[in-house]
């Protein structure tokens, strides 16, 4: 750009002043509900006091860091969290893209409607109902275990009693649980398909396979990469609840994750500061993935966050 | 839609495939309906009958009770809770539109000088946040405590959804754009007249979204509002089955209310997820149709 | 002359004594013209459930203000959480009332940022609390500290029915079944446990999701092995831990035998509370540990007339030792405590508001509720709830009415009479007498903290780890994957190396610190 910044200034001001105006209602959210608070970030590294405020108390520095790093659990609990997440990532990304896929294929569409309204009912359940079900389905003698018995699985024991099944369970149950739910926005995306691309390659003697290679996968792409990417910016957010009412300490191996871990920490002595500290390592990794697979889907595809 | 002539144009691998689609969807229908049964049945099972049989039910419990329900129903904060959560949503909601569209469309301009940075400041706060304590004094100080402004206002916006909406309306093709500039509309009229039409689909999603967002959130809730009679659904809700968690750690005599606890759970979830499960037919059309943009084109 | 002057002395002496009148306690009601004392909480939901906006509508609440004489007003938020925001805010009341252990740094932090006052200040207006303080030696030093005392307390009455709320129970009829007596020892106990597994065809003889606290925490069959409990204790105010001593590596061998032999439930690292119930209700277990309340919700399910339950207390040494630990209330619970703040503009009124709740009057409403609606006396002057408590018309459990029209688990003296309802069912007092029978008081530890913040954020991050280490290694001593012979000393050695003498060290600093009161 040859031109200087005041004069690239004045051009952008000249046309599109009325997109500024239009967008200044969402400028002032942020500046109020998100950048005003944003002070508090600092609390990690203060010995909170109430009376003193966030601002006015001392500052510890990396004391609850350093009080996190040096838990003796503390690389399990790194390789758990991203275990699960990376699992949860890998299989339950793509099932409700091909969830999708595959309704959409579904000619009538009185039972595609049904289809749907009934997969996605699970989503609303609360989670503690939820994981009365999986403790249910998972009990000995029970629907899963009775079938597993068939392949070799002694159906005398709760599956949950095991560190190599708490994964599966946790990861499929959320499939379970969420894939209705999950696949509305694809939905959505393939419904924005031009109808005419489909009319378009069936004269060029594409059979339904080959449309959906060369039209539904390319019209969904987008959606599927920016949900991908936002997707792997929460990938150490591995939720406590879910994970509380399923484990118990003969899984620990496997199932205890940071968030478990600290809220347990939390009952011992709760402090706001290390839970905090806690939070903000999370959030640094999470924008360290988020940037980079931004980066990598600029490059390979085209098209990314910005 | 010539649906059947096209199924005869693919051939026999395609009805196969057709057949074990439906079958799939047979399986996952059964499987996913199951927990929303169970619970059915639940809410109005005899509790002693539920107690004993504790496991796997295909049937309800006899003898039958519709006391849960009625507990519930006469329950005076559910009642207040559906009234509560219904003018949250409803104010939520045309907020939620009304921001997320004007949002998503600045971020899909092309080239508007501070998109990229504002964009990038944007994103940042899915990330970073000031935490609990500011958050609330912000509320605090902007007069909005114990009001339902705290509920609507604060999470007039969610980064996450107008980045999708973002996405969708930088796929509306650029000749559709141009064609309406060159006819003289600024941004607003492009907004209105160009962007939101052809993104239906994803408004539809949109409005489910923030819609079950309002309908379920309870925490913004529990520490803005100081109001029983304010409460939502959710956290009317989420009180009831933390207490039935610790009611039963009672030292003393807990005979008297004779298990309904488990029924009053399920009945409860029963009710407050009927009407959101009643939503979703109406907004299920902007799914299944397919959009002619060809038509616009002319 | 002289004669009026010295009149009108005495008349403007007595004038100005006038407004003092309350200051003796027995100076209620006061004249309630003052500005409401404001009172901040955790809302109290049963209040709602019984009907009421909250708990400063209740006839409770009211009755509370009016015969104190005192205005006071309450405000609730939804959680824990919410007290912070409320003080974050600066938005300070006259009176916090709330778990110590739900404010963050506990009752140290609560007197650096000025949130609990010396009462002692202020003693003229609590002769009551005072008089009660010093009827027991346990209660003074528990509520002093800083030179004073710092909050209003639940307190138990020393001639309360003793209550014991968890231990074990076994099925009356299976025992009759095999003509045998309730066990005693650890032996008998096995026995016992056999005996249902092959005589009866009891599946899985001793199954509960409780297990970790009666058999382990609470030292169910620990006393056999040299150790109350394999939880904390303290013997002459020496602070242990039993996970930690050699006498746990024979309890866990014990408890491995049972897992061994089927006799414990091979699924009670994941078995949970619903299902333990059923299988105790169809006889596919016989042996379970659960609250004195859930035995009479368990009785009152089960459709069997022969069903009935009865506790088996913690177990004596084979040699003849008393069983030492169970599960056991001390006379100060770590219940809700009312602490004054440095803000209030109206200490003394505060506190000889809260005095009241243990004033004669005082204490029997705030037990029962108010009189009329909640209790009656009866012929001989005893109070007696009414139906409306007892058998409430929307279902409520009595427990619950409780929290909502009395002050329950909040400041209070809690007496005998109260106990003798909420514990009236015969099985459950009869459970509560089998449980009884041991020496807990003797090595309970008492309600003490961690004062200092520094040792307090040591003690936190140690014990998370070490608890961590302690519970898995528990279950895998249990189910055998680490074995008591080969394992139990790198197991010990393993828990030294993390930390645990340094842990041991803290507790006994914070031991000796409240011995000291």
């Amino acid at each position: 750009m040859a031109q200087s910044f005041s004069k690239r200034f004045k051009k952008d001001m000249r046309l599109n002043w009325s997109a500024y105006l239009l967008v200044l209602p969402v400028l002032l959210y942020y500046a109020i509900f998100c950048y005003k608070p944003m002070y508090g970030i600092i609390i990690s590294f203060k010995d909170f006091s109430l009376r003193k405020g966030i601002v006015g108390s001392e500052w510890v520095g990396l004391v609850y860091y350093k009080d996190f790093f040096s838990s003796y659990y503390f690389l399990r609990l790194l390789k758990n969290t991203v275990v699960i997440s990376a699992a949860s990532i890998a299989v339950g990304f793509p099932i409700p893209i091909i969830f999708a896929l595959l309704l959409n294929e579904v000619r009538s569409r009185a039972y595609k409607r049904t289809v749907q309204t009934v997969s996605y009912m699970p989503h609303f359940i609360s989670i503690v109902v939820i994981c009365a079900l999986i403790r249910l389905f998972t009990a000995n003698h029970s629907l899963l275990t009775t079938f597993f018995s068939y392949f070799g699985y002694d159906d005398r024991y709760d599956m949950l009693n095991y560190k190599e099944y708490f994964v599966p369970i946790y990861v499929l149950s959320n499939v379970w649980q969420n894939t209705g739910w999950n696949c509305i926005i694809y939905l959505s995306a393939l419904a924005g398909i031009d109808m005419e691309l489909y009319e378009a390659a069936r004269i060029d003697g594409a059979n339904r396979w080959k449309q959906t290679l060369h039209v539904t996968l390319p019209g969904i792409a987008n959606t599927v990469i920016l949900l991908f990417v936002l997707r792997l910016g929460s990938i150490m957010s591995v939720g406590f609840e879910k994970i509380i009412l399923l484990y118990n300490e003969g899984v620990y191996e496997t199932a205890d994750v940071i968030s478990s871990y600290t809220y347990r920490r939390g009952l011992v002595k709760g402090d706001y500061a290390y839970s905090a500290a806690i939070g903000l390592f999370n959030s640094v990794i999470n924008v360290i993935f988020v940037l980079t697979a931004n980066r990598a889907s600029n490059r390979l595809a085209g098209v990314g966050l910005f | 839609m010539k649906k059947k002539s096209t199924l005869k144009q693919e051939g026999r691998g395609y009805e196969v495939f057709q057949v074990f689609n439906n079958l799939f969807f047979a399986l996952v229908l059964f499987i996913t309906a199951y927990p929303i049964y169970y619970v059915l049945i639940a809410s109005f099972s005899s509790p002693s009958g539920l107690a004993v049989n504790y496991g796997f039910i295909w049937l309800p419990i006899k003898p039958f009770t519709l006391e849960a329900y009625r507990r519930v129903i006469t329950y005076r904060p559910v009642i207040l809770g559906f009234k509560n959560t219904f003018i949250i949503l409803v104010a939520g909601l045309a907020l939620n539109m009304v921001m997320t569209s004007i949002g998503a469309y600045f971020l899909s301009l092309k080239n508007v000088m501070f998109s990229r940075v504002i964009g990038m400041l944007i994103l940042f706060t899915m990330y970073f946040g000031g935490g609990l304590i500011p958050s609330y004094l912000n509320v605090r100080s902007l007069g909005m405590l114990n009001t339902y402004w705290a509920l609507i206002i604060p999470g007039a916006l969610s980064t996450y959804n107008m980045l999708i909406l973002r996405s969708a309306f930088a796929g509306v093709p650029a000749s559709l754009v141009e064609a309406a500039t060159i006819d003289g509309a600024k941004h607003f009229t492009i907004l209105r007249r160009v962007m939101l039409p052809l993104t239906g689909s994803t408004l539809a999603v949109l409005v489910l979204y923030y819609g079950v967002g309002h309908w379920n959130a309870w925490f913004s809730a529990s520490i803005y509002l100081q109001d029983t009679t304010k409460y939502p659904l959710a956290l009317v809700l989420r009180n009831i089955l933390i207490k039935s968690q610790d009611a039963e750690m009672r030292q003393g005599d807990a005979g008297n209310e004779q298990g309904f606890t488990d029924l009053i759970k399920y009945a409860l979830i029963v009710v407050s997820t009927f009407p959101i499960l009643c939503l979703y037919p109406f907004l299920q059309r902007f799914f299944v149709k397919g959009v002619m943009i060809g038509a616009l084109k002319g | 002359m002289k004669k009026a002057l010295l009149l009108l002395v005495t008349i403007a002496m007595f004038m100005t004594c006038l407004p003092m009148a309350g200051a003796e306690g027995t100076g209620y009601p006061y004249d309630g013209t003052n500005e409401p004392i404001r009172i901040l909480r955790v809302a109290e939901t049963r209040a709602v459930d019984a009907g009421y906006s909250g708990w400063g509508d209740t006839p409770f609440f009211k009755t509370w203000v009016e015969k104190s004489g005192i205005n006071a007003e309450v405000i609730e938020v939804a959680d824990d959480a919410g007290i912070m925001l409320t003080l974050s805010a600066g938005d300070y009341p006259d009176v916090i009332l709330i778990y110590e252990s739900a404010y963050n740094g506990g009752l140290n932090a609560l007197i650096e940022e000025n949130l609990a006052i010396n009462l002692s200040e202020y003693s003229e207006y609590m002769p009551d609390y005072e008089a009660i303080l010093d009827s027991h030696p346990s209660y003074r030093p528990y509520v002093t500290y800083q030179g004073g005392v710092r909050f209003f307390a639940n307190l138990i009455s020393p001639d309360n029915i003793v209550t014991r709320w968890r231990d074990m129970v076994v099925r009356q009829d299976m025992l009759d079944k095999l003509d045998m007596e309730v066990p005693t020892t650890t032996d008998e106990f096995y026995d016992l446990l056999y005996a249902m597994k092959n005589d009866l065809g009891v599946e899985n003889p001793l199954m509960g999701n409780m297990w970790r606290d009666v058999l382990f925490y609470e030292g169910f069959a620990a006393t056999e092995f040299g150790i109350p409990t394999a939880g904390s204790y303290q013997i002459d105010g020496q602070y242990h831990y039993g996970a930690y001593e050699e006498g746990y590596r024979g309890l866990v061998s014990y408890y491995h035998k049972l897992y061994e032999d089927g006799l414990l439930d091979p699924n009670f690292k994941t078995t949970d509370e619903s299902t333990s119930q059923a299988s105790l209700l169809n006889g596919t277990t016989g042996v379970h540990p659960t609250t004195g309340a859930r035995i009479n919700t368990i009785s009152a399910r089960s459709e069997d007339p022969d069903f009935k339950l009865v506790g088996i207390g913690s177990l004596n040494g084979s040699d003849g030792t008393r069983a030492m630990f169970s599960q056991l209330d001390p006379l100060t619970p770590k219940r809700i405590n009312a602490y004054v703040t440095a803000d209030s503009k109206q200490p003394e009124l505060a506190v000889a508001f809260f005095n009241w709740l243990y004033t004669e009057e005082g204490t029997i409403i705030a037990n029962f509720g108010p009189e009329g609606l909640c209790f009656e006396y009866d012929a001989d002057g005893n109070p007696v709830p009414t139906d409306y408590m007892l058998n409430n018309p929307d279902g409520m459990s009595f427990d619950n009415m409780l929290y909502a029209l009395s002050m329950a688990n909040g400041p209070v003296y809690v007496i005998r009479a109260l106990s003798m309802f909420r514990f009236g069912k015969p099985e459950q007092r009869a459970a509560m007498e089998a449980w009884d029978q041991n020496d807990a008081a003797l090595y309970k530890l008492p309600p003490y903290s961690i004062n200092d913040k520094a040792l307090a954020d040591e003690d936190a991050a140690l014990w998370t780890d070490l608890n961590t280490y302690i519970r898995e290694s528990m279950v895998q001593f249990v189910t055998g994957e680490l074995n008591t012979d080969e394992d139990f000393d790198a197991y010990i050695a393993q828990l030294k190396s993390m930390g645990m003498d340094r842990l041991i060290e803290i507790e006994q600093i914070a031991l000796d610190e409240y011995y000291a009161k």
